[in-house]
């Protein structure tokens, strides 16, 4: 069932159109990511669930119910800032009980609930100190407690990791999930890291100039993107033109491919045929049909999981290969020649043009 | 009011609803309207009214910019104001250069002295300078007995030498705080790329401290332009723009006061063209300190260290003498007006005896503007910053007005306003109050908006995300936070307000005498015990003050420019 619904959001800031007629549909209880490039809208669109300002039109419905006349401190959702915001004048007990006293519970209950979200969240040590005597790490947990301890209907959280080294994110990443898991909430979250969104999500929205180009799970998302735009920014991938003989038969490396009827009856040009890096074997024969073709290396990186190759194919420019870092591989050198094979099964088809659907 | 009430997130909705801010905006917009705008209009249409024909003229302006009285009026103003600004700026620029790149003792007083010499009553250089180098001068007598004439010191030389010293702290502190934000890498590379250090300082260091130090000299020439107590007191028949419009005014009293307000117009025009010229030259050249590799100050010794300690010791040496003098003055035994020879508290036991209430009711005027400023400061401080709307703009800059029109022009506004029911206010001690809150309000909001804008907004909508009304956060998260920067504003309005002469010398009656105007009365009538008594009671406040702001504010000697 749906708990948090958009429908045709439209937000503006003078001429610039931050939001173009954005509708989604969030499940209850479910991790909900928006990725995607700087400046696409993130930010603009959780602001508006939150209600810190108001979208000029489309409405916005909670539990069913339209929220958007209500104030910010009225729609009873939890937000976690990317700078967490802690009240620096407040100790980390009273930034956790501001929202409990704003709603006027008794004490013995603020003092309860407090301290079982700060023991959640490994803060109980800390439950005096003041927000300057706390780590990054630590003062995020602070803002995550705060907007949990009020049992909001939904928690909002704009790039909440962006300002921790890469280890401690990658913790309380694993931490966050787990409290979302175990607490059964619904959360919005917004990042541009796009390992991060797949990793943690239960759905991920792609958006790109303010428009959603997909939603899906992280495997659809990575699998099967929409469109070239989501081929692009999710992961890396190798982009190839398809050119059609004269028969209709499609080319791709010089190399005729076995490919769906939707893509034929394109029939026009400027078709792109996209593989995965992770997806071509190197220097190894195929067991399934597919192409086999030639390359030089130009360039071998290895960052320590695997070894990154850049080819250039005889005759058709750069490609990129991801391999295990076996010693043979590891041997390559620039200037080496290599057999490389893709499973005709791992292409993927889209039409013309930076933003061409796929083709199913 | 009632917090639950107030409702919709501020500065968030783009509709117009009638919340607290909305209604602060109002209020806001109306008392400037009433306290700053309509007097300044007054003055500006008065001046365009001819009392004989009774209808539209410019004579008065016309007599302004021909008649030789005036333009010798509008020279000498002028004169004075870039004299001033020059002076200061001899001081304080190299002041500012030795106490950023070498280390020198006592950093800390001289930075002390320096504030204490801003904050001094504006008016008390004039006649300690008066009763050292004067006719009757105590350094005067010494050099007249060993054969030595001192040149006088009345007139344009002494106006300019007092407002050097008393404003050149403006140009120091602005300047020594760009230099030492200065990125060292880019004098680093000039010297890398052949300069000379002297090449280095004239082609890299001063133009990037251009913007700091050409706001403190701007804010010089203005203040210089503006000053009344000073030329004055040592002007004799040296005349500026401010003391001719005080004339005028009191002369042309029960009739019409064109001319008054012609030259107050005239005044205001050229402080605006400073300001304007300013920002012109400055452009778009704001520099962005990046604090990658900061200046370490130089170890210097010998003679080169001696000639720097004396350098710097001696600039605000020269400036706090007055204060010096007048706290010495204090306490030399006085019979009536005349020095008696030896020490003694009869000064003060005069004063406490015949004029107490003068110190009543400066400090109970300045309390009640004080307070004013920092309420209505705070809350138009936040509209300011936080509510990006086209009224939050307008309202910045018509709080720019109060540092380009002088005192004595406002006073004549407020004359000229506030005389018929139902605002009869001439006479009391409302006007006072009111010209102080208006002419010290910029200050004031000034100090907020600089602590908030500090304060990240998500401090605030993480407080209205957990329930709290925005009234209500503010009060509860913005508030706490900004306290600091209030409490530093509030001493740095209290200060200014003790220390007003310019606009209450038009504005008060005997009941309503403050400590300035008594000061200043009591010098022209030479009762110079009474008038150093009085100042050092106006010190020893200032003083205190000083102190606290130090406390309060994090910025240190920021906070006084
Ligand atoms: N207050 C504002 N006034 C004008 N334009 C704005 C304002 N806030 C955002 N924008 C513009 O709206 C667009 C969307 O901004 P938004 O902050 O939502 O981006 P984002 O996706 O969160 O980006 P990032 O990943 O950098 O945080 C941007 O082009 C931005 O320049
Ligand atoms: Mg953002």
């Amino acid at each position: 069932m749906s708990h948090v619904q958009l429908k045709n959001i439209k937000k503006t800031y003078g001429s610039h159109v931050a939001l173009k007629d954005v509708s989604l549909s969030i499940d209850r209880g479910s991790f909900f990511t928006l990725l995607g490039p700087s400046g696409c809208g993130k930010t603009t669109l959780l602001r508006a669930i939150a209600g810190f300002h108001q979208q000029d039109a489309g409405e916005i419905l909670l539990e069913g119910q339209s929220i958007s006349h209500l104030g910010a401190n009225k729609r009873n959702v939890g937000m976690v800032f990317q700078d967490y915001a802690v009240f620096p004048h407040l100790s980390v007990f009273d930034n956790v009980a501001f929202g409990l006293v704003q709603q006027k519970l008794p004490v013995a209950e603020i003092r309860e609930r407090v301290a079982a979200i700060l023991a959640t969240v490994q803060l109980d040590q800390h439950a005096q100190r003041m927000p300057h005597q706390l780590s990054g790490g630590q003062q995020q947990r602070v803002g995550l407690a705060r907007a949990l301890v009020i049992r909001p209907k939904v928690l909002l959280m704009d790039e909440p990791l962006s300002n921790l080294d890469a280890k401690l994110r990658v913790e309380l990443r694993r931490d966050i999930r787990s409290l979302q898991q175990t607490l059964d909430i619904t959360t919005v979250y917004v990042t541009h890291d796009q390992e991060e969104a797949l990793s943690i999500s239960d759905q991920v929205c792609v958006m790109h100039d303010g428009v959603v180009q997909q939603v899906g799970t992280p495997w659809i998302v990575y699998n099967r993107p929409a469109n070239r735009f989501v081929a692009t920014f999710v992961g890396s991938n190798n982009f190839l033109p398809v050119a059609l003989e004269g028969a209709g038969q499609p080319l791709v490396l010089g190399q005729s491919l076995a490919v769906p009827k939707s893509v034929t009856s394109q029939g026009a040009n400027g078709l792109v045929a996209s593989i995965r890096p992770e997806k071509i074997v190197v220097n190894e024969a195929l067991s399934e049909p597919g192409l086999h073709f030639g390359g030089v290396v130009r360039q071998a990186m290895f960052t320590g999981r695997e070894l990154q190759l850049t080819i250039e194919v005889t005759g058709h420019g750069l490609i990129e290969a991801l391999t295990e870092p076996s010693a043979v591989m590891i041997a390559l050198k620039p200037g080496d020649a290599v057999r490389l094979g893709v499973r005709a099964e791992d292409f993927l088809f889209f039409a013309p043009g930076v933003s061409g659907a796929l083709l199913q | 009011m009632r917090a639950a009430e107030l409702r919709g997130p501020a500065g968030m909705r783009g509709s117009v609803r009638i919340d607290f801010w909305s209604v602060t905006m109002a209020v806001a917009l109306a008392i400037i309207g009433l306290v700053l705008v309509w007097p300044i209009l007054q003055v500006l249409f008065l001046g365009f009214f001819d009392p004989e024909s009774k209808s539209v003229s410019f004579a008065g302006y016309v007599k302004v910019l021909s008649h030789p009285y005036y333009l010798g009026a509008l020279w000498n103003t002028m004169l004075v104001g870039v004299g001033g600004m020059v002076g200061a700026c001899l001081l304080g620029v190299p002041l500012a250069y030795c106490t950023a790149r070498y280390v020198v003792k006592g950093r800390g007083v001289i930075t002390t002295l320096a504030v204490l010499a801003l904050v001094s009553p504006p008016f008390i250089g004039a006649y300690s300078w008066i009763i050292v180098l004067g006719n009757n001068g105590w350094l005067t007598q010494q050099m007249k007995a060993i054969g030595i004439a001192v040149p006088t010191i009345y007139g344009m030389a002494g106006i300019i030498l007092v407002f050097s010293l008393k404003f050149f702290p403006f140009v120091y502190l602005m300047t020594e705080s760009a230099l030492r934000n200065i990125n060292r890498s880019f004098e680093e590379a000039a010297e890398n790329l052949g300069c000379t250090p002297v090449q280095r300082f004239f082609k890299v260091t001063l133009p990037l401290v251009f913007p700091a130090t050409s706001s403190g000299a701007i804010l010089c020439f203005v203040l210089s332009i503006a000053d009344f107590g000073t030329p004055s007191i040592i002007g004799r028949d040296f005349r500026t723009l401010s003391t001719i419009a005080y004339n005028q005014y009191t002369s042309e009293m029960g009739g019409t006061p064109t001319m008054a307000v012609s030259i107050s117009m005239l005044m205001i025009v050229i402080s605006m063209l400073a300001v304007m010229l300013q920002r012109h030259l400055l452009g778009k050249r704001r520099y962005a300190g990046s604090m990658t590799n900061r200046h370490v100050q130089l170890e210097v010794r010998g003679w080169a260290s001696a000639g720097i300690h004396t350098l710097c010791y001696a600039v605000v040496g020269l400036a706090t003498l007055p204060i010096a003098v007048v706290i010495y003055t204090s306490f030399l035994q006085t019979k009536g007006p005349v020095f008696s020879g030896g020490f003694g508290f009869n000064s003060y036991a005069r004063v406490i005896q015949e004029v107490p209430e003068v110190i009543v009711n400066t400090f109970r005027f300045s309390l009640l503007a004080t307070l004013l400023i920092t309420v209505a400061g705070g809350l138009m401080s936040y509209i300011i910053v936080r509510r990006e709307t086209k009224m939050a703009g307008f309202l910045d800059s018509i709080l720019m007005v109060p540092y380009v029109v002088p005192g004595v022009v406002m006073a004549i506004g407020f004359l000229l306003t506030f005389n018929k029911a139902p605002l009869d206010l001439v006479g009391t001690g409302s006007i006072i109050v009111l010209i102080l809150f208006i002419r010290r309000l910029p200050y004031g909001v000034r100090a907020t908006s600089s602590v908030l804008r500090q304060i990240k907004p998500s401090i605030e909508e993480a407080a209205v995300s957990l329930g709290a009304s925005p009234a209500k956060a503010f009060f509860k998260v913005t508030v706490p936070l900004m306290m600091p920067g209030i409490v530093a504003g509030a001493m740095m309005s209290f200060i200014t307000a003790i220390n007003e002469l310019s606009s209450t010398l038009l504005l008060y009656t005997a009941p309503t005498t403050t400590m300035p105007v008594k000061v200043y009365n009591a010098v022209l009538d030479g009762e110079f015990g009474i008038a150093a008594a009085l100042s050092t009671i106006l010190l020893v406040s200032s003083g205190l003050c000083v102190y606290g702001v130090l406390r309060f504010s994090q910025s240190k000697e920021g906070a006084f420019v």
